[in-house]
């Protein structure tokens, strides 16, 4: 991939990022958020090129998280948090009165820290965004489901025990299980938040290594606590700090090379 | 719309409106008892007017307007018409022989609602309530005839009256009914000392005697009571006219009280209404449970809920500390749990064949058989009261106790525990004085509900020791105070007898009501006790852990 | 009876899985609080106040049965037509309130139609027309008012445990399935209801055993026929009832007195089965769901 000649600064208050040879999948502008009177998200403007990874890093409670659950308005579920600014999904407004908050989500998939199958089969755990499509042809579907495991390289392990409950897998099993759920309606955009803070070594590198399998396919955006981990499977990263975004460049340059002192701070492990 | 069907949207707001219902449901219920409920001691307008019957004569009918109605007719030509039907309580019944009467609106000669002025409602001991005007008043052969002063005279007598019932009442009640159980006492003795064998002549000469003795004193009461009677005859009398024009004389010996609700300002109702709250929890029933008080079934229900909480408290109390505290995890006490909560789902019913079969005919037979032989055939503990009442009760109530004093025994802190081991007390002591303490609150709860779940069960209590009218309060101011043998009144068939089982159900309907809502007062102040203290506790133990 | 099991369910997903925090609050001990009312007084009311008025506005009754369910859905669709300014007033989380006022017309209206259509399908008394056109005899106090009466009592039960399984359901199995673009009642059906439901499944069960056992509500509102035929409208009489009237009456040791205490043993071992069933239950779902 082509990220050299990427050179990006951001203090909050840019305008446009320029990402060479890249498209625009999401595109955020002047970004606010509101829990009740308190500020949790301020000012961002950011846009996330496609078919890439994009790392979301920073100290806990800095609304990484935060500004993942807005890009499927997972927020929307609380009822005190309101937001102000402008977030566009190729081009659409995502905010949009007329938007439908249910075809929204299923442009974009999420997959969360701790593995969550349904307690179902694994089939039934990977056709079920299927079915709330309406689906029911049965060859349709088994398609569908090999595809979604295989891409979430789960194949090999459980073709044989497809009606299995999820529960009975092993915890970085369950997770990949959740990636193929979240792949299975085939989403533009994939939302990762901290996806392997919640399993052992084996199962991270297996996750990380379907992450960089998947970004042909998916815009992918992750936050991770951990920063080896955005090294290694992000092309972008993103860094945040008390609710605004501080530095947001190629991974390679903001961890060679940051521009901000709170980013170097930070990476070099001063705090957080 | 096929879209807002497909994401299931519809089925959002049925499931709202669901909660809608219940909560409506609840509410409603709990204002109509309320209302009908208070409505009783509220005293109510009296109406007079003229109806014309089938013929062309005309009848005059004076009383409260008790319900009314629309009743659909359907003429020929197809019309429909509404026609308000009202139900009037005319009392009166020594004469009408009925309290009630249909009347429809459209025999009503000129308004509906005129109020009679100067109405007078007399409330008696006997044959329910009086309606008319002041007509005269007779004392020692003097008659006033000016409604004013018969109203003076009258609240006089009517004070007198009451106070000479009041003593007529302690004296039938407590002072012979003494002199008649010491009585049977000495038949009691007698028996006992026949069965033995022993039965010497200075035994029967000496029983003769304290015979005679008692015999004199009973003999005393009953002039006593004599005087006093012929003193409340000489009350005098007060004459009414009642809505047919007759006059009906009404001793005032017979008068509860009396009252002209059409002349009461606002506050003198309010007052009224208040002293009828007070009558009606301290009086004793009448006329086959549909008038009066309810204060026989009250205290029934109270004594009998407070000696199943004597019961079921160590019993539940243990249980859980047992099962708890000492108890190993396994097997047996999964299965102790299962029974329990078993026990908790065991239609009440069956617990009231349990406590009639086992206590009452096995039990009580047996300690019948062993201490009261020379009462048998008639049988003291063998039969339903109120001891097997409340130990049924009290295996009713005890999975509610266990699982809250359970609940809050694992709410302490194992640290707490552990603090007091550390400081060399063995664990009964520390169970005693840390842990107990600390789970009086869940404790107390579980009590509460326990109580709240007593008072209003009603099933089992029917075949283990309720009846309709007690002739005896189960607790008196003889030794030994409570009497457990002794069959009681309870509010819950109370409201069951009154409603079902009377002759006169119309009648008795708001006497329901208010005793409903009284049950109903004292279970849901019960119940947010108990909630408020389990808040407080949740409270507490919030900074135990912080 | 049957009319419980949805409203107490439904009213339980309500309360648990949309309502906020506030009004959930206050709604659940309300509902809990019908637990606690004596059984004998839902009778009274049951036999003294529902039966006559049941008597009177048959067609209403069963006008309800549809009236309230087209309406709140009509209402419901005509809300998301409402412009967004007035619809915002009312979150989510506080539909139940809204729709106080609007059950309470919609009851309010079938009671008003009962006389019309009384008029206009049953020849001005529906009663009069079930006994001699459908065939159908008739009494007061009927199964069908002991079913109302029942299932009023019945409520709490069912509502609060279900309650409590649906609540305890984990939020990040709810996300998980929204984040999949899943609305709201899709998840509660493909997720939520599924994982709870062993709970729910004991909340019917222990809703059953207390309905089998419960007494004081059909001896006063049934018209306490020993025989009874499949029919809504006749009386009838249940084993509970049947102990509570026969016991005192039968003789100490009398074979009356022995059927009796076997009535009372079955009794015992129906409630005994369906706890038993419904323990079991749940203790499995905890051991199953004890990973979660």
């Amino acid at each position: 991939m082509s990220v050299t000649k990427m050179n990006i600064t951001l203090d909050g208050s840019n305008k446009a990022l320029s990402l060479d040879n890249d498209k625009i999948a999401i595109e955020v502008k002047n970004w606010n958020l509101y829990y009740g009177d308190k500020q949790a998200l301020m000012n961002v403007n950011m846009q996330v090129p496609e078919n890439r990874v994009t790392a979301f890093i920073g100290p806990s409670g800095c609304g990484k998280s935060t500004l993942l659950r807005c890009f499927n308005r997972m927020n929307d579920l609380i009822d005190i948090v309101s937001v102000e600014g402008e977030m566009t999904l190729h081009g659409d407004d995502m905010y949009d009165k007329q938007m439908d908050v249910s075809a929204l989500r299923r442009r974009v998939g999420m997959v969360f820290q701790k593995p969550n199958p349904f307690p179902k089969s694994i089939y039934e755990n990977v056709c079920y965004g299927l079915r709330l499509l309406g689906i029911k042809d049965k060859a349709l579907l088994d398609e569908a489901v090999e595809w979604a495991l295989k891409s979430a390289g789960l194949w090999e392990e459980v073709k044989d025990r497809l009606d299995d409950n999820a529960l009975a897998m092993s915890g970085g099993q369950q997770q990949r299980l959740c990636i193929a759920r979240a792949i299975a309606i085939k989403p533009d955009v994939l939302l990762l938040d901290e996806p392997t803070s919640a399993l052992d070594p084996i199962s991270t590198l297996a996750i990380e290594e379907l992450i960089f399998e998947l970004k042909k396919d998916f815009t992918i955006l992750i936050v991770t606590h951990n920063m080896q981990q955005a090294a290694r499977v992000s092309d972008y990263t993103a860094f945040m700090y008390m609710g605004e975004l501080i530095e947001y460049s190629s991974t390679d340059n903001l961890f060679t090379n940051p521009s901000v002192k709170r980013t170097e701070d930070y990476i070099t492990g001063r705090y957080g | 719309m096929k879209e807002w069907l497909n994401k299931g949207e519809h089925w959002i707001w049925l499931s709202a409106s669901t909660v809608s219902i219940s909560v409506v449901l609840v509410l409603s219920l709990l204002a109509m008892i309320s209302y009908k409920g208070l409505a009783h001691f509220w005293p109510h307008p009296v109406y007079e007017f003229n109806i014309s019957g089938p013929n062309i004569e005309t009848t005059r009918v004076m009383g409260e307007l008790h319900e009314s109605k629309n009743k659909v007719v359907v003429e020929k030509s197809g019309t429909k018409t509404l026609i308000p039907q009202y139900l009037i309580k005319m009392g009166n019944r020594d004469v009408f022989g009925i309290d009630f009467k249909w009347v429809s609106s459209k025999n009503v000669q000129g308004k509906m609602e005129t109020l009679a002025k100067d109405a007078v409602v007399i409330e008696r001991y006997e044959y329910g309530n009086v309606y008319g005007h002041f007509s005269s008043f007779t004392l020692n052969g003097k008659t006033t005839t000016d409604p004013k002063q018969i109203r003076t005279e009258l609240q006089a007598q009517v004070a007198k009256g009451k106070a000479l019932h009041a003593a007529i009442n302690s004296i039938e009640k407590y002072d012979m009914g003494t002199v008649n159980k010491q009585i049977e006492n000495l038949r009691f003795e007698e028996k006992k000392l026949r069965i033995k064998g022993n039965f010497t002549p200075a035994d029967e000469s000496r029983i003769k005697a304290e015979r005679a003795e008692f015999q004199k004193t009973f003999v005393a009461y009953q002039v006593e009571v004599k005087v006093l009677y012929d003193q409340k005859e000489t009350l005098g009398e007060v004459a009414l006219t009642i809505s047919n024009g007759q006059i009906l004389r009404v001793p005032v010996a017979k008068v509860v009280q009396f009252w002209q609700p059409n002349n009461m300002s606002y506050v003198e109702k309010l007052g009224f209404f208040f002293s009828a709250i007070g009558h009606f929890i301290s009086d004793d029933p009448r006329e086959a449970n549909t008038e009066g008080g309810i204060f026989p079934a009250m205290i029934g229900t109270i004594v009998m809920v407070l000696l199943m909480t004597v019961f079921v408290t160590p019993m539940g109390v243990v249980a859980a500390i047992y099962m708890r505290e000492y108890a190993k995890d396994g097997v047996v006490l999964r299965l102790v749990r299962i029974s329990i909560n078993n026990l908790a789902g065991v239609p009440s019913i069956v617990f009231g064949i349990f406590g009639l079969g086992f206590f009452v005919y096995i039990i009580g037979g047996s300690i019948d058989e062993l201490f009261y032989g020379y009462a048998l055939p008639s049988p003291t503990f063998g039969t339903p009261g109120l001891l097997w009442a409340s130990l049924t009760m009290a295996l009713l109530t005890l999975p509610v106790v266990i699982v809250s004093t359970e609940e809050g025994l694992s709410r302490i802190p194992m640290a707490l525990r552990e603090g007091g081991l550390a400081l060399g007390a063995t664990k009964a002591e520390t169970i005693w004085k840390i842990v107990l303490p600390m789970a009086t609150p869940a404790i107390m709860t579980g009590l509460i509900l326990a109580i709240a779940r007593a008072a209003g069960e009603v099933a089992p209590l029917m075949l283990v020791g309720v009846v309709k009218l007690a002739p005896e309060l189960p607790i008196d101011t003889m030794a030994p105070f409570i009497h457990l043998e002794n069959k009681f009144m309870h509010l819950g068939f109370h409201i069951y007898d009154v409603g079902f089982q009377s002759p006169n159900v119309e009648a008795a309907q708001p006497l329901v009501y208010a005793t409903s809502l009284l049950l109903v007062i004292i279970i849901v102040s019960l119940n947010l006790g108990a909630i408020s203290i389990r808040n407080r506790l949740r409270e507490k133990y919030k900074a135990l852990e912080g | 009876m049957l009319f419980a099991v949805p409203i107490a369910i439904l009213a339980a997903v309500f309360t648990a899985f949309f309502m906020d925090k506030q009004t959930r609050q206050w709604i659940k001990p309300t509902i809990e609080m019908i637990e606690a009312l004596p059984t004998v007084i839902l009778g009274f009311l049951a036999g003294l106040w529902l039966a006559p008025h049941m008597e009177q506005n048959l067609p209403g009754f069963f006008a309800l049965l549809i009236v309230v369910p087209v309406g709140v859905i009509v209402f419901g669709y005509g809300w998301t037509r409402l412009p967004k300014a007035i619809r915002n007033r009312v979150p989510l989380g506080k539909r139940a309130l809204l729709m106080i006022p609007v059950v309470v017309f919609l009851g309010w209206f079938s009671m008003q139609m009962s006389i019309p259509m009384e008029d206009a399908w049953f020849n001005g008394d529906m009663r009069h027309w079930l006994t001699f056109s459908a065939g159908i005899d008739f009494d007061q106090r009927n199964a069908m008012v002991i079913g109302f009466a029942m299932g009023f009592a019945l409520i709490p039960t069912i509502f609060s445990v279900t309650e409590d399984a649906i609540y305890n359901v984990p939020t990040y199995l709810v996300n998980g399935s929204l984040a999949l673009g899943a609305s709201g009642w899709q998840t509660l059906i493909g997720v939520v209801i599924p994982t709870a439901s062993p709970g729910i499944f004991s909340a019917v069960m222990l809703g059953f055993g207390r309905g089998v056992g419960e007494t004081m509500i059909v001896l006063m509102a049934s018209g306490n026929t020993p025989l009874m035929e499949m029919n809504l409208f006749e009386g009838m009489r249940t084993l509970a009832a049947n102990l509570a009237i026969e016991m005192p009456e039968a003789a100490v040791s009398s074979s009356h007195y022995r059927v009796l205490f076997l009535a009372g043993l079955v009794l015992f071992i129906f409630t005994f089965v369906f706890n038993t069933l419904a323990e079991v239950v749940r203790q499995r779902m905890r051991r199953k769901y004890g990973s979660l």
